[in-house]
């Protein structure tokens, strides 16, 4: 069981990242993110929309109605803004991953 | 219909009743549910099953609200971005044709304050300023400045993204929980300010002394490419997501319908109170005031029934068509002869100030005693 704040500060980079390598809708995103997770992040799938939706808004994503195989289903997109976005939170992830790394490093060094 | 259609169908209708949800939410939940039954199906389940853990995978009603409470306007919201729309944008607009009304001034008066005929060096410039002595030069600048200006606020209003009208529309929010005093402030600078601005305008409109009837006349064109400008932007945000969903949506049509109702009852005043012979203060005031409680009972009703909500796509639609026919109606005066009436012309004016005057009032004590008259105490939670 992974922290609700975790998941909540990882979704953000985790939409924008599946969103960078191709198109994709709603549904699709969150099983993207179980199958890589192995399971192991598990989103209530209505808190999804909303945050689709914000970064829609601020112009991170592009979204659009589309009709395939009879189905109609909102698909978003990234935009050079969520790109550019997307470049920060990762650099941001990767201090922090950094700094872990080396403080337990050092502890399995003491031990 | 089948049972799957039936659930979804009352799963969309308890979700709506929250007023939360805009169509274009309702129909990504129910594609996403679709989708998943479809997936659950696959695995062994049966629709019903299928329905009911697609359903409690998605979270209760009541979270579902929550989260996207963050992200939507809830009906209060959306009547003060109706508001400030038409505070922000009428006064940003005041503010320019202020602007080129002085600067028309500066221009039309360069040849005859700097008089340096002696200088040779001026002698060509003020050759080629003279010629916008002339009126109708002087009225050609104020219409392309004014438009260009206008078209530029426009574009800036209109941005959905970082739109510096969001982030005052955000402070103002904000105001409604401060204290009195700042309130106070707030409340006179948003009534007395526009009014303050529209005698200064009558006043430097006086001192350019060119034909005012020709010039009214372009401002109140001006006013129609500016409308039917801002009703297309709608239309074609419209026709992409069926209802308003960003702040600056709200903020254009606050203007939109606000700025058309300040042209409209003096209009319809006006030209009410000539057809039954009665053009005096007594008639107008109280056609004023029956028009004024009609539009406030109208408001009302509109926002006690609920009916923004649950059929906001068709509300918005009309709004849009009526507002494009009284622009285009509106400004009985555009075509008339102002030499022979200008009795008409001024006590005219005077009654649009006061129109003006009033609605903003109205507004601004709607907007800073929190809709208490629209919404009742009872909904004051949201």
């Amino acid at each position: 069981m992974i922290n609700k704040e975790l998941v909540a500060a990882s979704s953000r980079p985790l939409i924008l990242s599946l969103l960078s390598k191709k198109e994709s809708y709603g549904y699709e995103i969150i099983k993207n993110i179980q199958e890589i997770s192995d399971n192991k992040i598990v989103w209530k799938e209505g808190m999804l929309y909303p945050i689709l939706k914000k970064l829609c808004e601020n112009g991170y994503i592009e979204c659009e109605w589309k009709e395939i195989d009879g189905r109609k289903r909102k698909y978003y997109k990234i935009t050079k803004d969520g790109l550019k976005l997307l470049e920060s939170e990762k650099e941001q992830w990767n201090v922090v991953n950094k700094t872990f790394n080396n403080v337990w490093s050092d502890i399995l060094c003491l031990v | 219909m089948s049972s799957l259609e039936k659930k979804l169908s009352n799963f969309k209708k308890e979700l709506s009743s929250r007023n939360i949800l805009t169509e274009d939410d309702l129909s990504e939940l129910e594609s996403h549910i679709i989708d998943k039954v479809d997936d659950l199906k696959q695995t062994g389940l049966n629709e019903n099953d299928a329905f009911d853990e697609a359903i409690n995978d998605l979270g209760s009603i009541n979270e579902i609200a929550a989260e996207y409470s963050k992200v939507n306007f809830s009906p209060k919201m959306k009547f003060t971005l109706l508001c400030f729309g038409y505070f922000a944008i009428n006064f940003m607009m005041s503010i320019i044709y202020l602007i080129t009304i002085h600067f028309s001034y500066c221009i039309k008066n360069i040849p005859t304050i700097y008089d340096y005929k002696h200088i040779p060096v001026f002698t060509p410039i003020l050759e080629l300023l003279s010629q916008y002595n002339h009126s109708n030069y002087a009225n050609l600048f104020i219409f392309i400045i004014n438009t260009t200006l206008m078209l530029l606020l426009l574009y800036f209003a209109a941005k959905n993204n970082n739109n510096i009208l969001s982030v005052l529309a955000n402070k103002l929010l904000s105001i409604q929980s401060s204290k009195v005093f700042i309130k106070l402030i707030a409340f006179l600078l948003i009534v007395l300010t526009p009014i303050l601005l529209e005698i200064l305008t009558s006043f430097m409109f006086g001192q350019i002394s060119i034909n005012m009837a020709f010039t009214a006349t372009q401002h109140n064109f001006n006013c129609l490419l500016m409308n039917i400008t801002l009703i297309f932007l709608l239309i074609s945000r419209y026709m992409k997501s069926k209802t308003p969903e960003s702040s600056s949506s709200y903020m254009i049509l606050g203007y939109l319908i606000t700025a058309i109702a300040a042209s409209l009852i003096p209009a319809l005043v006006t030209n009410i109170s000539i057809a039954i012979g009665q053009f005096n203060v007594a008639c107008i005031s109280i056609l004023c005031i029956i028009l004024f409680v009609i539009t406030c009972s109208l408001i009302k009703i509109v926002s006690k029934k609920g009916l923004l909500e649950r059929k906001p796509s068709i509300i918005y639609a009309s709004l849009l068509v009526v507002c494009f026919i009284c622009s285009v109606c509106i400004s009985p005066f555009a075509s008339s002869d102002y030499t022979t009436i200008n009795d008409v012309m001024l006590k005219y004016s005077y009654m649009t100030y006061a129109v003006h005057f009033c609605i903003n009032l109205l507004a601004a004590l709607s907007l800073f005693s929190d809709y208490k008259f629209f919404f009742g105490r009872k909904r004051s939670i949201e």
